[in-house]
């Protein structure tokens, strides 16, 4: 799985699919169950998928990044440096996560929304973001960074 | 299986079996090899060197856990039990002179005739100078003390329980190697290789004509000149100095031409190129030289010899000789056989396995020793995370950790014999700048020097992480890969899947092994 182009393909699919559900699936349901001021479901649905995708680019797009990073054979050399193009990495997404949903909560601040519901998708833009950075780079970083990511 | 004798007579000879240890250390040698020396001199820089690698050698051998594939420290060094007896020091006293040795005063006064006629073949200065630092270029004084070896002490006891446990005709190959030029080599040559010493002693005897005793010998020609001394030649009586090698070396010839000797096969080999390879010395610890290209040539005489097919029988007498086609010396140019149709395969083989072992000696004492000198959990590099998993702060765990208890021992003496290994290889690419084998430059700072600390090019700094890629000398096939490349297509390649290794140091040393011989596939298109 750590193999190039597999890991790149494998990437961008598992970002797609997890979008698919989150957005898609997921997004019609929970859309439908939020009591909203002005607002229709319908409108609200639209701008979440599309921050959803948002997040899902840049988790996908960090991860292709790290994957082209931990094949070059200079990295080979600079596993401190790895280590912390990694973290940095892994904050980037989590600031974006964070980034994205206040601007959708600046968006929606008249709706009167729950924090539960919030809380909700800050869970689906961090399934995008940092935690999908997480898992695809734990299981899919090419050999030389394999165990720079935590907990491997 | 024929058993195989290296004896090395003189600091010639013990620099010789120094350059068959290293070579068997990279995997080019027999399977089995029993090695003794022969000097009087026990202090001999040279021979304490050979010494200590042939001691760092066994303790590499033992330690390592090794599989099939892996070709380093192929060979089972045989030396005696007790390692005192690996050398025959001739002489059981100090200050011994050969007029000690022939009773020179009682026979003057008991039988005064053969006290002169000791008086006319040897000069007073050959009669009261001390033995114990060697025969200074004067090998009549070694014939003399060296013709009566004695069979029932180490270590001549090893060859000849041999001999008492085979019968078969040729079985016991024995090969002589001493410099013609020199005091103790050019004396004990001769005198091993005469009939009644070895091949047709009593227990190695079976037919008129028929040993089991198969003797070869490499006689080696003036190779090298040194530095001469005139403080010490104002000092000492007796001495020999470059200029009375071409001289010694005619005499010594003619003297093999005449007389029947007991050799069967017997390798000429020199060099005129005379490299400096050190300064003057009489003996003892100061007598201690560069390494020299000869001296694997003298090597692979003897791997030859050891190699050759049985012989049933009656044996042919056969005479060796190679010779350089220029100036300078290639790994093509060594001579690997005697049969024209092997030569190219064992000297790639030969290229392959020196290529390796220096590629795995300067890593390991490079990247090696700064990833031992680094916190466990510090490390992230793959090949290291994926072999070396353990919790630091279980006890129990401790025994996967390289760092620790017998691991480290092992990972020591290899460290030791590597590093000894490297200087060997690298002195070898001395001033004249025509010996191509490895480049000195791309692996030393400075010039490698006897007695001075030995300094590794760092391979991680940006302006020498190339050198790994160019270590053979004026090479067509450096690739010039980095060091980067080393850990991504050597290192982090390398799987020890069914390969059944439990020891930490052994993971250790097989992971740097094998990560060498990737990179130099891909490098120097050798493997």
């Amino acid at each position: 799985m750590n193999k190039s182009p597999l890991n790149y393909l494998l990437t961008t699919a598992l970002g797609v699919i997890l979008w698919v559900i989150t957005a898609i699936f997921f997004g019609g349901v929970f859309s439908e169950s939020l009591t909203l001021a002005s607002s229709t479901p319908e409108d609200f649905l639209a701008s979440y998928r599309l921050f959803l995708g948002l997040a899902a680019f840049a988790g996908i797009l960090n991860c292709l990044y790290w994957y082209y990073y931990g094949s070059l054979d200079t990295t080979a050399g600079r596993l401190d440096k790895a280590k912390r193009v990694w973290l940095s990495s892994i904050i980037l997404q989590i600031i974006c996560a964070v980034a994205l949903l206040f601007i959708l909560v600046i968006i929606n601040l008249s709706e009167g929304m729950a924090t539960k519901d919030w809380a909700i998708i800050f869970c689906m833009l961090s399934l995008h973001t940092w935690f999908f950075f997480w898992f695809c780079t734990f299981f899919m970083s090419p050999r030389t960074v394999k165990y720079i990511p935590f907990f491997k | 299986m024929p058993k195989n004798y290296l004896i090395g007579i003189g600091g010639t000879g013990a620099r010789v079996v120094e350059a068959t240890i290293n070579l068997c250390a990279a995997g080019y040698g027999p399977d089995e090899l029993s090695i003794f020396l022969i000097d009087p001199d026990a202090g001999n820089g040279n021979l304490t060197r050979t010494k200590t690698t042939i001691t760092n050698y066994i303790k590499c051998r033992n330690s390592l856990q090794r599989t099939a594939d892996i070709p380093i420290f192929k060979t089972h060094i045989k030396i005696p039990p007790d390692e005192k007896g690996l050398v025959w020091e001739i002489f059981s006293d100090r200050g011994t002179t050969l007029s000690n040795f022939i009773n020179y005063e009682n026979t003057k006064q008991t039988q005064p005739e053969l006290a002169e006629f000791a008086s006319i073949l040897f000069t007073r200065n050959e009669l009261d100078t001390e033995l114990n630092e060697g025969f200074r270029g004067h090998p009549s004084i070694g014939a003399v003390v060296m013709s009566n070896p004695p069979q029932d002490n180490y270590p001549f006891k090893m060859l000849f329980d041999d001999l008492a446990g085979s019968k078969k005709a040729n079985d016991i190959r024995v090969f002589l190697v001493g410099s013609v030029f020199g005091g103790t080599g050019a004396a004990g040559f001769p005198t091993f290789g005469s009939k009644q010493i070895l091949k047709f002693h009593p227990f190695a005897k079976l037919l008129e004509n028929v040993s089991q005793i198969l003797l070869g010998g490499a006689l080696i020609l003036p190779y090298f000149n040194f530095d001469p001394d005139p403080e010490a030649e104002k000092t000492e009586k007796m001495f020999v100095t470059g200029n009375d090698f071409p001289i010694a070396t005619k005499a010594a010839l003619q003297y093999y031409n005449e007389k029947d000797l007991g050799f069967d096969q017997i390798y000429f080999i020199g060099d005129s190129l005379a490299q400096k390879v050190g300064k003057f010395s009489t003996g003892a610890k100061d007598q201690e030289n560069m390494p020299h290209y000869i001296e694997v040539v003298s090597s692979l005489a003897a791997f030859d010899f050891f190699e050759q097919p049985e012989i049933k029988g009656e044996t042919d007498k056969m005479l060796f000789t190679a010779c350089r086609d220029n100036k300078t010396i290639s790994w093509n140019d060594l001579p690997t056989s005697r049969d024209p149709l092997l030569i190219r395969q064992t000297q790639t083989a030969l290229k392959s396995l020196m290529t390796n072992m220096t590629v795995f000696a300067y890593t390991f004492l490079t990247l090696g020793k700064k990833i031992l000198n680094t916190q466990h959990k510090e490390i992230k590099d793959a090949w290291y995370a994926e072999y070396f998993r353990f919790n630091e702060k279980d006890e129990k765990e401790k025994v996967k950790d390289p760092r620790q208890m017998q691991h480290k021992d092992t990972l020591d003496v290899f460290s030791r014999f590597l590093s000894d290994y490297l200087f060997w290889i690298a002195a070898m690419d001395d001033a004249s700048g025509k010996v191509n084998l490895v480049d000195k430059k791309m692996l030393v700072n400075g010039e490698p020097m006897i007695g001075k600390p030995f300094n590794l090019i760092n391979p991680e700094d940006e302006t020498t992480r190339r050198n790994i890629g160019f270590l053979l000398k004026n090479e067509q096939e450096n690739k010039g890969k980095d060091i980067n490349e080393f850990k991504t297509a050597g290192l982090n390649q390398v799987t020890l899947k069914n390969r059944n290794l439990t020891e930490a140091a052994s993971k250790f040393i097989t992971i740097f092994y094998e990560g060498a011989s990737r990179f130099n596939k891909l490098n120097y298109n050798v493997n």
